[in-house]
């Protein structure tokens, strides 16, 4: 087991740094980000001096070392557009992210599982039906459509809700449902037919026959065995909305790291976009990781096998 | 168990926190877009960046909303130049305090500013501007200032205006804090105090009680940042938001839900094609066989433009022809009546084409871009593509980023043969803006001409308001008689508001809200 977590471990160091070397190329393969930096009046002489302030004078080989030599000592370089550390910058969105990860996780989860599980207890019900069309509709509803008419219906016409902007909990209920809903329906459908698969199975059956609780074989037996596949997705999720939502963050002012992403893009804040892109990389490393070490947890055959 | 630990850990992560709520009778909320450089020091900040300390910094002269006069006195009182408009001497207004309790403003904060700004630290976009003409400031007494410049420059009372970015700053705060702290909480002497800021997403200001320019009507001014267009427009509608910037697209919709939709007083970007390649003879980019180094080609292409259904169809009205880019016509002393826009006549096009000698049109690269709060600029290289191709002038749209596909090529001189779509704000002052584009040593020329060399360099020179708007409409006459651009749009921007909480609000729209501490309370 620890084997196998050191060799993850090392897999991930080694996508980090061919991720880092990627992404040094792509920012500067888009053009020189002087263009951006420097007003339409500068001289070549305040072009060579910008150069030489953010250390673009050197040669590409120079740049990258000197980057990735102040990235392992926590200094990913300054924001050209807010002239603040870049990893500060995160830092400083990241409690956005989380939260409204965090809720839209929970939404996701508080009503996929059970229009999931139910779902599978009662196939061809209407109660099925019903689940599979919320499915489909979480599915085909682009987040920022849906974020748009979410805004419309509540925000403007009942006035229930704010618009936009993060502030107490009413600001989390839109853009978490927004970017929660397309999760409901690929998490329920995962959960109902994992259900189906262990409903079927020899120990639920043996679990029936000795007498125990219809509502205890489901909920405790079934659903702890039918939650590896979701889990297995429910961790990629996580990984995607703690890297925040460009869409969401977008339409609702969310002040989270995907709102700082865009912008960096757009402006060609190169340093900023290095660091983003660096620190997706690494929550997806160790959220995998994560996962790997909860399949052991859940399903302990796991551990024999490894 | 596992999914109640899980719920409630998620649960907690659901934080609350105060942010601006619906605008009180006594708050002026404003929602545009973030500025590119979300920066508060004028030294490391550019013209965007001017947005965010707008209510609290003051600058030397001020630029009056109504008339565009941008000589009109803030915190100099007067001043005096020498002949030459090398020496300036400004005698600066007394008893105005920075906020803070940072003592009164004086000419060392002038001279701090300034050097700041100039400074080996600076990254401003005018930075080069005042490297390459301040020479000393000196300071005479605590309420006189002279700045010593290297070159003759007429042009100075606008770069101190609040027309550009030299807010002034207290000398004793700066040094005191530091720039981190003082870039964290901004103090200068303006009608507002920032209170709370909150990166990308609000600034929170508070009204001065007593204030030698203006007493704001609104006692707290909020900005928040709202990328998104029709988030901005349900801000509005909520009450959440009093004054929103505005697309074209939507104000219909505005309009619909009883809200206004009011144009600054002045343009604020100017469209028009750059039909590059027409430089002197003996660069090494020239090339002969560009088509419309013949008038006669260029003059074609310009009756074949449909201006006023651009106009129309694609800004919705809230534009209008221009006639030669980036002077600003409706400022008296620049504009000439007798330049109308160029007629829509695709008849009399065709003949020019065949007297030039392309009977049958020629084929050339356009580039353009996307332009953030210009949206239309694309469909309106898409309408000239298809305006030029009734004339047999097949254009091959090419989409670029401005800062990759244009300014590299532009600078290095290499548009030979290519037309592009170009755009800037409209300063009051077009002289060194002109520069830019239509001279030899203009950063992106993309014309040059000897007709017109001797007017700029003596516009450089020259000190006289008269003498200097005389040479800009000389060389007005000279690009539009010529027909050495494509003349396309000046857009007004625009501002959703809630009417029956504010009422007069002038604005020059420049680079974003301005003059927000003379809103009017409905």
């Amino acid at each position: 087991m620890q084997r196998y977590l050191l060799r993850r471990l090392l897999q991930g160091v080694l996508t980090l740094f061919v991720i880092s070397l990627i992404v040094f190329l792509l920012a500067r393969l888009s053009g020189d980000p002087l263009h951006i930096m420097l007003p339409e009046e500068a001289t070549a002489e305040d072009y060579a001096t910008a150069a030489k302030h953010w250390g673009l004078d050197r040669p590409l080989p120079a740049q990258y070392l000197a980057f990735l030599g102040n990235a392992l000592r926590g200094d990913f370089g300054q924001s050209i557009r807010l002239r603040q550390p870049t990893l500060e910058l995160v830092l400083e969105r990241l409690p956005a992210t989380l939260q409204l990860a965090g809720a839209s996780i929970a939404v996701s989860l508080l009503i996929a599982f059970p229009i999931g599980v139910l779902s599978a207890v009662r196939r061809g019900s209407s109660l099925d039906y019903a689940g599979k069309a919320v499915a489909l509709l979480g599915q085909s509803m682009p987040s920022f459509w849906l974020g748009i008419v979410l805004i419309w219906v509540f925000a403007v016409m009942l006035g229930w809700l704010p618009a936009s902007g993060r502030g107490g909990t009413q600001h989390y209920i839109l853009p978490a449902i927004a970017l929660g809903w397309y999760q409901v329906a690929a998490i329920m459908r995962l959960v109902r037919s994992s259900m189906l698969d262990v409903m079927d199975s020899e120990y639920v059956k043996l679990a029936r026959i000795k007498g125990v609780a219809e509502r205890w074989v489901v909920w405790k037996h079934c659903l702890r065995n039918a939650a590896i596949p979701p889990l297995t997705y429910i961790g990629f999720v996580v990984a995607v909305l703690l890297t925040g939502s460009v869409v969401v963050e977008t339409v609702f002012s969310w002040p989270g790291i995907g709102l700082l992403a865009i912008d960096a893009v757009r402006y060609r804040d190169f340093p900023l976009v290095q660091t983003i892109v660096l620190i997706y990389a690494a929550k997806f490393v160790v959220i995998n990781l994560l996962v790997d070490v909860l399949y052991v947890y859940v399903d302990p055959r796991i551990r024999y096998q490894r | 168990m596992g999914m109640r630990a899980i719920g409630l850990g998620l649960g907690v992560l659901v934080l609350t926190a105060s942010a601006p709520g619906p605008a009180g009778a006594q708050q002026l909320v404003v929602a545009g877009a973030p500025p590119i450089h979300e920066v508060t020091m004028p030294h490391l900040g550019a013209q965007s960046s001017k947005l965010l300390t707008r209510p609290v910094y003051e600058h030397l002269v001020q630029v009056d909303p109504v008339t565009w006069d941008y000589s009109r006195p803030m915190l100099a009182e007067r001043w005096q130049v020498s002949p030459d408009a090398k020496t300036w001497t400004f005698s600066l207004r007394r008893g105005v305090p920075f906020h803070a309790g940072m003592g009164d403003f004086t000419a060392e904060d002038v001279k701090f500013s300034l050097e700041l700004l100039a400074g080996k630290d600076s990254l401003a976009s005018t930075t080069a501007y005042w490297r390459k003409t301040l020479d000393r400031v000196e300071v005479v007494d605590p309420h006189t200032v002279r700045l010593h410049l290297k070159a003759s420059t007429p042009d100075l009372l606008f770069e101190l205006s609040n027309g550009r970015e030299t807010q002034m700053l207290s000398r004793k705060y700066v040094t005191t804090v530091g720039v981190q702290k003082a870039s964290e909480k901004p103090v200068g002497t303006g009608p507002y105090e920032l209170v709370e800021w909150r990166r990308s997403e609000f600034m929170r200001f508070r009204a001065l009680d007593k204030h030698w320019r203006v007493v704001p009507q609104f006692k707290e001014l909020v900005y928040k940042f709202v990328p998104e267009d029709s988030t901005r427009v349900a801000a509005l509608r909520t009450g959440d938001a009093d004054i929103i910037e505005l697309p074209r697209s939507l104000k219909k919709e505005v309009q619909a839900a009883g809200f206004e939709a009011r144009r600054s007083l002045w343009p604020g970007v100017v469209v028009f094609g750059l039909l590059g390649g027409q430089y002197m003879n003996d660069r090494p980019t020239y090339n002969a066989k560009v088509p419309w180094l013949d008038k006669r080609v260029r003059e074609a292409m310009n009756l074949a433009v449909n201006r006023q259904a651009i106009v129309e169809h694609l800004f919705l009205g809230e534009a209008q022809v221009n006639t030669v880019p980036i002077i600003p016509s409706w400022v008296k002393e620049f504009g000439n009546p007798a330049w109308k826009p160029y007629p829509y006549d695709p008849a009399r096009a065709k003949r020019l084409l065949a007297e030039a000698g392309y009977p049958n049109g020629f084929t050339a690269e356009w580039r353009a871009y996307l332009l953030s709060g210009v949206p239309e600029l694309v469909s309106a290289s898409e309408a000239l593509q298809i305006d030029l191709a009734k004339i047999g002038v097949k254009l091959e749209l090419k989409l670029v980023e401005y800062a990759a596909g244009v300014r590299p090529d532009a600078r290095a001189r290499k548009l030979a043969g290519i037309g592009i779509l170009h755009r800037t704000g409209i300063p009051p002052l077009p002289g060194s803006q002109m520069a830019i584009f239509f001279s030899k040593g203009g950063i992106l020329g993309g014309v040059e001409l000897p007709e017109i060399e001797d007017l700029f360099s003596r516009l450089e020179k020259s000190a006289d308001p008269a003498e200097r708007a005389k040479m800009v409409r000389a060389i007005g006459d000279v690009l539009y008689s010529g027909y050495h651009t494509l003349p396309l749009v000046d857009l007004y921007p625009l501002f959703g508001i809630n009417q029956k909480k504010v009422g007069e609000w002038k604005t020059t729209g420049y680079y974003g809200f301005t003059h927000l501490e003379y809103a009017q309370k409905r």
